[in-house]
């Protein structure tokens, strides 16, 4: 009867070393892609914020702007009702960070801006 | 006979029986291995991580505050981000050693630099380019 008693208690303690084991593996990390993400986000911040205290309103402007910053990473720019897409994206592979700007320029004209990058 | 047998028998399942839990323990403890391995280069990575963040916070701080670089408006006295002019350079953190708007130097230690972070910014009524580094 103790025989069986530390038979099991010893099967106990695999069993929880398994699932110890288990739970380890499920709990890796992605965080070096949401700091990514993260950089991502600042940076097309950095854009459209720009792009606001210039009153830029022209989108090859905009996208000279964004080359320098993302160099040719993926993406692309709307500016009211013009698009520009850089690069070919995989949307399987690669996820999509958006940000928009709407503000009223000195002219009394209403600016649209969204800028995607795929990180 | 009968009863050597038997005993014969108890004893191929008890070495079969031991045979299985040696297997499954060298199998656990070679996976747990790889795991602790796993888990310090983890830890590592979010040291890293939170460095990176630090710095990126440090930056942010660099161009958004009136302290450092931002600038201001004289009129209403509302401090403007990314819109920045070079000032306050005694005031950057101790661990940065190097910035840099449009490629020119603005501060330059000789140390070696870890790592540079490029922002947008305005500097002059343009688009330019900031460049932050830090040194350990």
């Amino acid at each position: 009867m103790n025989k069986c008693g530390i038979i099991f208690t010893i099967d106990g303690a695999l069993a929880l070393i398994f699932i110890s084991t288990l739970i380890l593996i499920s709990n890796n990390s992605n965080s070096w892609s949401q700091l990514n993400e993260y950089q991502a986000n600042k940076m097309i911040g950095d854009v459209l914020i720009t792009s606001q205290i210039l009153e830029i309103n022209n989108i090859y402007e905009i996208e000279s702007n964004y080359k320098s910053l993302f160099g040719e990473k993926p993406g692309y720019i709307k500016l009211n009702n013009d698009i520009k897409k850089m690069g070919n994206a995989n949307p399987l592979k690669s996820k999509l960070i958006s940000q928009r700007i709407t503000y009223i320029n000195i002219s009394n004209k209403e600016i649209y801006i969204e800028i995607g990058v795929y990180v | 006979m009968i009863l050597a047998n038997q005993k014969q028998k108890k004893g191929q399942v008890m070495v079969l029986d031991i045979l299985i839990l040696f297997i499954i323990v060298i199998f656990i403890i070679s996976i747990e291995e790889k795991n602790i391995t796993n888990y310090s280069i983890n830890i590592k990575n979010k040291n890293q991580e939170i460095n990176t963040i630090t710095q990126e916070l440090i930056v942010d701080r660099i161009i958004s505050d009136c302290n450092y670089l931002a600038t201001s408006n004289q009129k209403t006295n509302v401090c403007y981000a990314n819109n920045i002019a070079i000032k306050n350079l005694d005031n950057l953190d101790n661990n940065i050693c190097y910035l840099a708007i449009n490629s020119t130097k603005y501060y330059a230690l000789e140390k070696q630099i870890n790592q540079i972070y490029k922002r947008g910014v305005v500097y002059n009524n343009r688009f330019a380019i900031i460049e932050v580094g830090f040194c350990e």
